[in-house]
């Protein structure tokens, strides 16, 4: 299904410094405020200078979706993105608990799960990343090859779920 | 309140008291924050006599209203006191990710008082603060406490902590954020320590409010393009880290070598950026929301083997060349260690070579040291920083710093400080207007007060010759003041290699809605400067102490680029206190004070 | 496709469509309590009533349950969809005088205060029964929640009273509840809803304690962490970039 994918956000860890920017770029965008507590990427820093951000890997399975009974998690087979419709969220947060990857959030103060939307088509982390840590890129053959070789490492062990 | 989050958390440790207070609105507006807001309340709560290492002695944990938004390399925060070292007021500034979590745990600042009766740690998550004990810290590394406060609190709480040299009480213990970002100058890691305060961690899920949000992403836009555009910001520093100067600074030939009997040395390669990069680097590193990457992750290599952040330029220099060691692997294992155990790397370096000359000319020997303590001795440098952060042996004395030890055995002049602190890695020989930054530093010693080195050397935001000293007054005076500024909002220093006055204005109105100008901030710093200023007057400081080592005012520089030349500063510095409105012995005047609605302070 | 008229406003919707649908989708606001976008509507709360008009008749329903047949011409908002949602706030409020979310639509729509005789005394009810807990535990499979007994009496609890043993301790009644009268609770590692307490479990990295045991095991079994480890979302996320950082960082070998 990736193949249908307009444009993906290419994550390239080796690039990333850690400075947290698309945390607060996510944050600005979405909240209106600077919160990294509610961005929907999360910078994790590790010792040697290995940092990684981590965001919706918008899977070709996905579980959180899987374990959406209402619908308000779909896997959009157009654009590739797992969209959230909010109004149709119940609260139980089993996307949450079904990601993998604990890249859902839920916010209880708006009721809805949070996760990475692509901006709606222009993603704020990959515009303001200082080292094209993150990018948003056409998903031709390429950039879909190094995608999936960063999501396979992180998946590495959890074979069932298809990123 | 946008951009502050309109809270101080005061937290006193004797009592075991913690209190929340509204900032002071009209302070803020007039010091926007970090080391100019911070400074506003210690020198309103603190008697300029305190002796640093008191219980009546204030910590103060100072955020700017821009740390923690997305501005221009905004993740710094500044840690105000009275500083054991230099024995006067410190602001020592420090990046990470530390400033940016106090301010989303909805704080602007933390100040602390008192003294605990046994060591504590602070856990300060969100609303909740809590006054732990500490007691199985104490002792420990900066690495371990880090490790160990964060398995006690959250794994994504940010730490402050201080090593074993803090809690010895060494001269120029300093704190460190994040495990390898440091409050480093001044000895504030000391403060801490008689404080009885191990760490402090903080987790916060607040947010940040802008009042113009889109003004300010245009604003950030715009100033990043100048960053991209700049080849300092752009190429040398993420690139190579600040260390890309030794090879720079050492062509000018106010590289000062063997604690600055020298300021040439055709050995300065080996221990250079482009050796760092080429040879030990892993990886470039920012702090929260850097823009420029200019940390270093590195290794050393051969029998050390470690992997560490570091060495900034001043580091490389003062325990590289300062010592007279070329050696990277060594640099880089004495600038880990004294990340690890809580020492600022550039005292301790000019502290070290300054004992090597001492020994060379025979002040002190080797039964007293414990090593051949000759210039170029890298073991001895390595043993004898692990020595000093324990006060072990020889290292007790070097524990005072250049100054104490200088004194102690017969030769201040050898002690290459301004107001007891260690100057940094600019010989003023070679480069005129550092030595009046020097001279005239409100902390002593220091280069991040004034950077004149920008136009000096680099040649930004215009070339200045550095042999000259007309005009050095005047344009390090728009330094201080714009640099006093620039720390206040929590922006990084190096920012202003691409942006300045107009940028940061920008940047300030936006976030806070406040109507900040260029011309505003600019008196904000001055006002700072000022302050400052008469918080070192009251606590003792004068005219006399507004000098350098004799060494650069009367030998001159031996060989290489700027060979026969010394500091001119008795012809720089009464024009500088012409031009800061002060009068000929350096003390402010009434009318500047008034100005710059500091009459109260007019003695 | 059926044309509709919508205060006025010409559009054209699939058949089945309701009425509240296709106000909705020309953004127009009609107020509701019990419906839920990501639940079957049940028309309990009567508050969604517009008015539609029919081959010239016309009629107040309920919009959430009135599928667009034919075409049709609706109003949102007149003086009879006002008095009959004045009227039905009116009732709801003698249950449940106390709730802000009543308290603001009575303001909405000029609802004069009780008469002291309708009004309940005693303990504070914030249920208005409109069921949205019973369709959210239904929706999930865990049906473990559903109304007792009927007329006055009439409210949402488990069977026979006593803690459900089916129930998860998902929350999701709570979280759908538009009046906030479901209590969930947390203290000390523990969550209480519905009269019964969940152990939760701790994050065996952080020690948070995240969730209970019954909503972990309710994760779809092919999604379950690898060696069965039990993380916390956000110790998970930690784990698996630290997973996607491994070999980074140590180029320089000696």
């Amino acid at each position: 299904m990736m193949e249908k994918t307009e444009n993906l956000l290419l994550i390239t860890p080796e690039r990333c410094i850690g400075c947290g920017t698309c945390e607060l770029a996510c944050s600005i965008g979405h909240e209106g405020e600077f919160r990294p507590a509610v961005s929907r990427i999360t910078v994790h820093r590790f010792e040697g200078g290995v940092n990684i951000p981590m965001a919706c890997l918008q899977c070709d399975k996905p579980a959180c979706a899987a374990a959406c009974t209402t619908g308000a998690l779909e896997k959009d087979t157009q654009t590739g993105l797992v969209n959230v419709n909010p109004a149709k969220c119940i609260g139980c947060r089993m996307c949450v608990m079904a990601c993998p990857f604990g890249n859902v959030l839920y916010s209880m103060e708006e009721k809805q799960p949070l996760k990475c939307d692509h901006c709606g088509g222009a993603p704020m982390c990959a515009e303001f990343c200082p080292t094209n840590a993150i990018e948003y890129l056409p998903a031709d053959t390429a950039t879909v090859q190094r995608k999936k070789a960063f999501s396979a490492k992180i998946a590495a062990g959890i074979a069932e779920v298809e990123i | 309140m946008h951009g502050w989050m309109g809270t101080v958390l005061r937290v006193n440790l004797t009592a075991g008291t913690v209190k929340k207070e509204s900032l002071k609105k009209d302070a803020a507006e007039n010091y926007i924050g970090g080391r100019g807001l911070g400074e506003k309340y210690f020198m309103d709560e603190v008697d300029p006599k305190v002796d640093a290492l008191s219980p009546a002695n204030k910590l103060i944990f100072a955020t700017g209203p821009l740390t923690g938004t997305m501005g221009i390399s905004t993740g710094r925060y500044d840690v105000v006191t009275k500083g054991p070292l230099n024995d006067t007021l410190a602001a020592s500034n420090s990046g990470g990710y530390f400033g940016a979590q106090l301010k989303y745990a909805g704080y602007d600042m933390v100040i602390l008082e008192g003294k605990a009766a046994k060591p504590v740690y602070l856990w300060i998550n969100n609303d909740k603060v809590e006054i732990r004990d500490a007691s199985h810290l104490w002792g420990k590394t900066v690495y371990e406490t880090d490790d160990a406060v964060k398995a006690a609190t959250d794994p994504e709480a940010e730490v402050a902590c201080i090593g074993p040299a803090g809690e010895k009480l060494v001269k120029f213990a300093c704190i460190m954020n994040d495990k390898h970002r440091a409050a480093g100058r001044t000895g504030v890691g000391a403060v801490m320590g008689t404080k009885n305060l191990k760490a402090i961690a903080v987790r916060g899920t607040r947010g940040i409010r802008v009042a113009d949000k889109d003004g300010y992403l245009g604003i950030i836009r715009a100033a990043r393009k100048k960053i991209s555009e700049n080849p300092v910001t752009s190429a040398g520093l993420p690139t190579y880290g600040t260390n890309i100067l030794v090879n720079i600074i050492n062509q000018t030939g106010a590289f000062p070598t063997r604690n600055w009997r020298e300021a040439y040395t055709e050995e300065a390669d080996r221990i250079s950026g482009e050796t760092l990069t080429g040879a030990h680097l892993l990886h470039g590193k920012g702090c929260g929301s850097c823009v420029v990457g200019c940390g270093r992750v590195a290794k050393a290599k051969g029998k050390y083997n470690e992997v560490g952040e570091g060495p900034e330029y001043e580091t490389a220099w003062a325990f590289g060349a300062d010592c007279g060691i070329f050696d990277m692997d060594a640099v880089l294992k004495a600038n880990f260690l004294c990340n690890e155990l809580g020492l600022d790397t550039i005292t301790m370096g000019s502290t070290v070579a300054c004992a090597m000359e001492l020994y060379e000319i025979g002040a002190v020997d080797q039964k007293k040291v414990g090593y051949d303590l000759h210039f170029g001795n890298a073991d001895a440098m390595v043993a004898l920083t692990r020595a000093t952060a324990y006060r072990e042996g020889f290292g007790n004395d070097l524990a005072e710093g250049s100054y104490r030890l200088a004194t102690k055995y017969g030769h201040p002049e050898l002690s290459m400080t301004v107001k007891k602190q260690e100057m940094p890695a600019y010989d003023p020989r070679g480069v005129q207007g550092i030595g009046l930054e020097y001279a005239t530093s409100n902390r002593g010693g220091c280069h991040v007060r004034g950077y004149t080195i920008s136009p000096e050397v680099l040649g930004l935001p215009m070339k200045l010759d550095p042999a000259v000293t007309e005009g050095k007054p005047e344009i390090l005076k728009v330094f201080q003041d714009l640099t006093a500024s620039i720390s206040a909002s929590g922006t990084c220093l190096f920012a202003s290699f691409a942006i300045g006055a107009d940028e940061i204005a920008a940047e300030l109105k936006a976030a806070t809605g406040v109507d900040y100008t260029p011309e505003k901030v600019m008196q904000i710093g001055e006002r700072i400067w000022n302050l400052e200023r008469m918080f070192i007057i009251k606590n003792g400081y004068s005219e006399k102490d507004d000098t350098l080592p004799p060494r650069l005012l009367n030998d001159p520089i031996p060989a290489g680029p700027a060979k026969g030349k010394v500091s001119r500063l008795p012809e720089m510095l009464p024009k500088y206190y012409e031009v800061r409105g002060w009068d000929k012995h350096g003390v402010p005047k009434k009318e500047k004070l008034t100005e710059l609605g500091l009459g109260n302070l007019a003695s | 496709m059926i044309d509709v008229t919508i205060d006025g406003r010409k559009t054209a919707v699939e058949e089945g469509t309701t009425a509240l649908e296709a106000a909705k989708a020309l953004g127009i606001e009609v107020p509701t309590l019990c419906y839920h976008e990501g639940l079957p509507p049940d028309g309990n709360c009567r508050l969604c009533q517009v008015e539609v008009v029919e081959r010239g008749r016309k009629n107040l329903v309920i919009s959430c349950m009135y599928p667009i047949r034919g075409p049709v011409e609706i109003f949102t908002d007149t003086e009879d969809v006002r008095r009959a949602r004045n009227f039905v706030i009116q009732l709801l409020l003698a249950r449940s005088p106390q709730s802000p979310v009543l308290q603001k639509l009575a303001e909405a729509y000029g609802v004069e205060p009780l008469d002291e005789r309708f009004v309940q005394k005693g303990e504070v009810d914030l249920c208005i029964r409109c069921g949205r807990c019973v369709r959210a535990c239904a929706e999930l499979g865990t049906d473990c929640i559903d109304f007792v007994s009927r007329g006055w009496g009439k409210e949402v609890d488990t069977p026979f009273r006593e803690p459900s043993m089916d129930c998860t301790g998902c929350g999701a009644c709570a979280e759908v509840c538009p009046t906030g009268a479901i209590l969930m609770t947390e203290e000390e590692g523990t969550r209480t809803i519905w009269g019964r307490t969940f152990e939760l479990v701790a994050c065996e990295m952080c020690g948070e304690r995240f969730a209970t045991k019954e909503q972990i095991a309710a994760g779809k079994p092919e999604f379950k962490l690898k060696e069965g480890r039990t993380l916390c979302p956000r110790c998970r996320r930690i784990a698996e970039a630290k997973e996607a950082g491994t070999g980074l960082g140590t180029k320089k070998k000696d």
